[in-house]
């Protein structure tokens, strides 16, 4: 007895073109469940923030966009940002460098090390700044006592931020520079350069586009940071909110659509990075 | 070996101010934090633990993440299968959209959800005259997570499932297996690795997860409290203690699952060099 | 003027790649090392590049100690196994690497990249990025970037290992030729025998972190110095040694064993024909003798058509010259 080609349900070769219809069928029907799967998970809830932000009309919504307290949450938010994203790449650069131009003991701990705040819950990330630096802590109370506020001020919701998105650029950095290996750099040191020329001449360029992957990763983290910085924000209007914080301020106040019209503005910045995501890989992907 | 000679200049410069920055940054606020947790004794942080209501959060949290994480097992790894094998016209724009939940805000996927399920809204109106309430229930929650892990295990599942040999396949075929049978026997244990570790990686995700659950839960002590709102409002109470032990056994929960998937994958890694 | 080093050895860890090696270049020399791998030569390459520290001993570049001179201040050009090109530079930017980051003038760069690239008759590439080259050519904009600082001393890491067999034919007599043209002191390791034969003035020979023998490529095959170096260097013959107790053995080329259909002297031995492969400049003829031994003979084919020989027949074979060793300690 023949044994039906059955391997067409799962691979497209010329002998299963005989015994299609029962595998197109499967075929799609696996399609069209992945498709309703991702479109209710992923897709609604996306137009639902433009369909609420619209609610009230287009000019609510630009106004809402426009408003003091949320152009003051804008510039929080790119301020965090601007601290926080340089500061991790710059250590993902040097993790980079350390492990993956040299052997030394312990560099697996040390990278799983750096693993470990993927694991940790936002408000943890949060909890652990007010533990640390907060106003009942040694060092807290003394900088309180200098007129610095770490905690319920920008410094915290910095600080809590930089722990969430430590390892984004790190990951990337590090893996690439183990796998480009030590010749390039050899070969310049031998060609007479410097550390440094030899880090921005040859290194840094040789992995400049997983790195611009680790650093568009880890600024979308941070601007859409949300359960550390609430910890570590006094929600104060104008003051310590970021746009993720303002969008919860709008919702609490009954203000839905402002609240889903400042949404809008993080769903844009999701969708860029996306598009700039996928730019990024396919660069990667083509050595 | 003796490191006596770096032809490669910078390593005591990286190393250094990698160590110091982890340090100042994870490693030092974390143990601050298990100090804390035990700054009353012992007995303090067990008690902080195992009130009823932390218990029941635990318990909560446990559960649901548990639940979204098998879901996503289950729809992600066909979503992961079309992405990898089936060809249809847009399929990298659907690629593209899976990392959306990692790109997006986790506060506007949690008011996005609630307008969603709510009993006016668009999908709870539908579910609410069957007498499905999905807002402010366990439910809600559970789909909350499921957004949230979605990206994780289709991006742990989906390079495997690229990686399958088809001539594996086609020989199984040739050998007279079924199509359910090759898939039971052959892809299915090439693929549970990955499976495995995927459902790890939500599930770890869904444990601390706060922002896109706490607008949908409904936050009911004893009900539908995750450990992170508790922890939260822990703190808005000054308890810091409690704060602080409740945090450590979150914190040692998702490190545990991590590093069970990290052994048993190292381990049958071992065992296949082996045979 | 040369370069040397003296007692070099090196340790990795329990494994010893090399022990206390000492060996001496002479100025405009091409000195290849040559050996199995694991045999340190490209570890004593990277000590003499400065990419390494050896344990003990010393490296002398003319005169200088050298020894603790880091690899950016040694005035060496290194080619890598792999090249090792910058793949975001242009050709033009590799080969100019070496002058930019000593502060050359720009205008000084510009016309000797050129003439470089014309050297290795690359000119017209300079814009071209390395992965738009073929092997040979990524390898000569490897030695032309070696080449830019006007090096005291050129090390190539198994130069044409990534090449195919047609490749590395054309680029050995193209190196050789270049060599002599520029006269800089070379240092070239491989695991080819024909690359060190064809290229090198000396051949260095190294096994498990030794130096066997040093000398012109002529003298290294004729007069090995040792049993493991004759075989290294091509096939060897097991023979007896008549005069002497017949049970000791010497070792002969195949183009040492002289054959006829009549016992002769020098004395022969008898054996009989396994197999004849006529299909070359050397007719190779596969022989037993003494029940399993056999030995392999290589004859001219004038040669081979006044024997006449066929699977079968019953030789005699003479060698020319039988060596015998000392037994190794």
């Amino acid at each position: 007895m023949q044994s039906p080609d059955l391997a067409g349900l799962f691979v497209s070769t010329p002998s299963a073109a005989r015994r299609d219809r029962p595998r197109a069928l499967a075929r799609a029907a696996l399609t069209a469940v992945a498709l309703a799967f991702l479109g209710v998970v992923v897709v609604l809830p996306v137009l639902a923030v433009f369909a609420k932000a619209l609610e009230d009309g287009v000019f609510a919504y630009l106004r809402a966009v426009v408003e003091a307290d949320a152009l003051a949450a804008m510039r929080l938010t790119l301020w965090i940002a601007l601290l926080v994203v340089p500061a991790n790449t710059v250590f993902g650069l040097a993790a980079g460098w350390a492990i993956g131009k040299f052997e030394f003991r312990g560099k697996t701990l040390l990278t799983s090390l750096i693993e470990v705040p993927f694991a940790v819950s936002p408000v943890i990330s949060g909890l652990i700044f007010v533990l640390a630096v907060g106003p009942r802590s040694v060092l807290g109370g003394r900088l309180l006592e200098s007129g610095i506020r770490v905690i319920f001020a920008w410094p915290g919701m910095a600080l809590a931020t930089a722990f969430v998105t430590f390892g984004y650029v790190a990951r990337q950095v590090i893996t690439l520079m183990e796998t480009t290996g030590r010749d390039k750099e050899e070969a310049a040191l031998v060609l007479g350069a410097s550390g440094w020329q030899t880090f921005w001449r040859v290194s840094l360029p040789s992995i400049r586009w997983g790195l611009l992957y680790g650093v568009i990763l880890c600024n979308a983290r941070a601007m859409g940071e949300f359960g550390g910085v609430s910890v570590v924000s006094g929600h104060v209007r104008g003051m310590t909110n970021t746009l993720p914080l303002y969008v919860e301020t709008l919702y609490d106040d009954y203000r839905f659509s402002a609240s889903f019209a400042v949404a809008s503005l993080l769903v844009f910045l999701a969708v860029v990075t996306l598009i700039a995501k996928v730019l990024v890989e396919r660069k990667i992907k083509v050595p | 070996m003796a490191y006596s000679h770096r032809a490669i200049p910078g390593f005591r410069l990286s190393l250094g101010f990698t160590l110091f920055y982890l340090s100042a940054l994870v490693l030092i606020p974390l143990a601050l934090l298990v100090a804390k947790s035990q700054s009353g004794g012992f007995s303090a942080f067990w008690r902080a633990v195992t009130t009823p209501r932390a218990l029941a959060s635990l318990k909560f949290t446990l559960f649901v993440s548990f639940v979204a994480a098998a879901i996503n097992v289950v729809f992600g790894s066909i979503l992961a299968w079309v992405l990898a094998r089936i060809p249809f016209p847009g399929r990298r724009f659907v690629d593209a959209l899976v990392d959306l939940p990692l790109a997006l805000p986790t506060a506007v996927a949690g008011i996005a959800l609630t307008a969603l399920y709510a009993d006016r809204g668009w999908i709870g109106s539908l579910l609410a005259p069957l007498g499905i309430h999905v807002a402010f229930r366990w439910t809600g929650v559970v789909i909350a997570l499921v957004f949230v892990g979605l990206p994780f295990l289709v991006r742990t599942v989906q390079p495997v499932i690229a990686e399958l040999d088809p001539a594996v396949e086609e020989a199984a075929a040739t050998l007279g297996a079924s199509p359910i049978q090759t898939f039971a026997f052959v892809i299915l244990p090439t693929i549970f690795p990955a499976l495995r570790a995927g459902f790890a990686a939500a599930f770890a995700r869904a444990l601390g997860e706060y922002g896109s659950v706490v607008f949908i839960a409904g936050n009911m002590p004893m009900k539908t409290e995750i450990s992170a709102l508790l922890i939260m409002t822990k703190l808005d109470q000054f308890d810091y203690v409690g704060a602080a032990s409740l945090g450590v056994v979150m914190l040692a929960t998702s490190l545990l699952v991590l590093l069970l998937v990290h052994a048993s994958r190292t381990a049958s890694e071992r065992r296949r060099a082996v045979a | 003027m040369t370069f040397e080093v003296r007692d070099i050895s090196k340790r990795f860890g329990l494994y010893r790649a090399l022990d206390s090696v000492s060996l001496r270049i002479a100025r405009g020399e091409l000195v290849a090392l040559l050996g199995p791998s694991g045999c340190g030569k490209t570890t004593l390459l990277r000590i003499l590049a400065g990419l390494e520290m050896a344990d003990s001993g010393t490296v002398h570049f003319e005169g200088t100690d050298v020894t603790h001179t880091p690899a950016a201040a040694r005035g060496v050009g290194l080619v890598f196994q792999h090249y090792a090109l910058f793949e975001h530079m242009t050709v033009f930017d590799n080969v100019a690497f070496g002058l930019r980051v000593r502060g050359t003038p720009k205008a000084k760069i510009g016309p000797r990249v050129r003439e470089l690239l014309a050297r290795v008759r690359l000119d017209g590439y300079a814009d071209r990025a390395p992965s738009q080259l073929s092997g040979g050519q990524r390898q000569r904009v490897a030695l032309a970037r070696a080449l830019a600082s006007e090096p005291k001393v050129m090390l190539l890491d198994e130069p044409f290992g990534a090449l195919d067999a047609g490749v590395r034919h054309e680029l050995r007599a193209w190196l050789r030729r270049l060599h002599d043209e520029t006269h800089v002191t070379t240092v070239l390791v491989t695991h080819d025998r024909e690359d060190a034969f064809e290229l090198a003035d000396r051949v260095a020979i190294m096994n498990e972190g030794r130096l066997e023998q040093v000398g012109p490529p002529a003298d290294v095959f004729r007069r090995p110095a040792t049993e493991w170096v004759m075989r290294f260097l091509g096939h060897v013959n097991e023979v007896p040694v008549h005069g002497s107790e017949s049970s000791v053995f010497g070792y002969a080329r195949p183009h040492e064993l002289d054959l006829s259909r009549s016992p002769s002297d020098p004395p022969s031995f008898g054996a009989r024909v396994r197999r004849v492969q006529a299909a070359g400049a050397l007719v190779r003829v596969e022989l037993e003798f003494d029940g399993n031994r056999s030995v392999v003979a290589e004859v001219d084919e004038g040669r081979f058509e006044a024997l006449a020989l066929q699977s079968g027949d019953s030789v005699f074979v003479s060698p020319r010259l039988v060596r015998v060793f000392d037994p190794q300690i």
